[in-house]
């Protein structure tokens, strides 16, 4: 998928987050912020060459799944660095919060 | 998870598909009918003993159910083909960039209305607050 459609799709899951409560509607929130941090992730890929427009990932747990990993880790920066980071805590949020049944910690909203 | 706890996380994930807007949170009513069916799905395999609440579905083939001893009854399988309609919405529509569509969303609460039917049916009297080890049917 093209990056601008990546950051079409990712707009579509920030402006539903946001006519949402984070304490009432956490599950939601954090899922948005999962799928939006994807396709930015996605788009940002795209944007450097680092996979062709042709392979989206779906989490950062698949990264070695990319055709080319090598070159994906090698062109890992900072930012980019720092993006996977922020899929990692969604990702790590659904577990407990979405998939899971651990009642929310005041901390979770903040934290997506 | 147990039972009692994957229909009080059914409950609160159908609960916000009545905050949004299928023609403007399209992915998101995909994904919480997916979510929420799933939680079902799971709670149903729990109180046939298919699975246990250490081992749950994220989605129908995942993991294969093949893995398990005890095949999930026929009522079971059937709403997973009213699940499984749902999951292959997310590459195209959430994952992917298909734009809305009317029919799209009413198929996808349809299908997540006979899942949830279907499930309930097997869940049964488990879907109370009574002990999870009272109510299962792992014969």
């Amino acid at each position: 998928m093209t990056p601008e459609l990546h950051l079409t799709k990712a707009a579509h899951f920030r402006a539903t987050a946001a006519h949402l409560n984070p304490e009432d509607d956490y599950e939601a929130i954090m899922w948005a912020g999962m799928h939006t941090c994807t396709h930015w992730t996605n788009a940002v890929f795209h944007a450097k060459g680092l996979t062709g427009v042709e392979f989206d990932f779906e989490h950062s747990w698949y990264i070695d799944r990319c055709p080319d990993t090598d070159r994906v880790l090698a062109g890992l920066d900072n930012q980019l660095g720092g993006l996977l980071d922020a899929l990692a805590v969604f990702e790590g949020l659904r577990t407990a919060y979405v998939r899971g049944g651990t009642p929310l910690a005041r901390v979770c909203p903040k934290k997506s | 998870m147990r039972p009692r706890e994957h229909i009080l996380k059914a409950e609160r994930l159908e609960a916000l598909l009545s905050k949004l807007k299928p023609v403007d949170d399209f992915e998101m009513v995909i994904e919480l009918c997916m979510l929420a069916a799933t939680h079902l799905f799971n709670a149903a395999l729990h109180v046939e003993g298919v699975t246990h609440g250490h081992s749950d579905q994220s989605h129908t083939v995942r993991p294969p159910l093949e893995y398990h001893r005890k095949s999930p009854s026929d009522a079971i399988t059937k709403s997973m083909g009213a699940l499984s309609v749902i999951e292959k919405l997310r590459p195209v529509y959430m994952r992917g960039g298909a734009p809305f569509e009317q029919k799209v969303a009413d198929a996808c609460l349809e299908n997540f209305s006979n899942a949830k039917q279907i499930f309930f049916y097997v869940i049964g009297d488990a879907a109370s607050d009574r002990e999870w080890s009272e109510v299962r049917r792992d014969s």
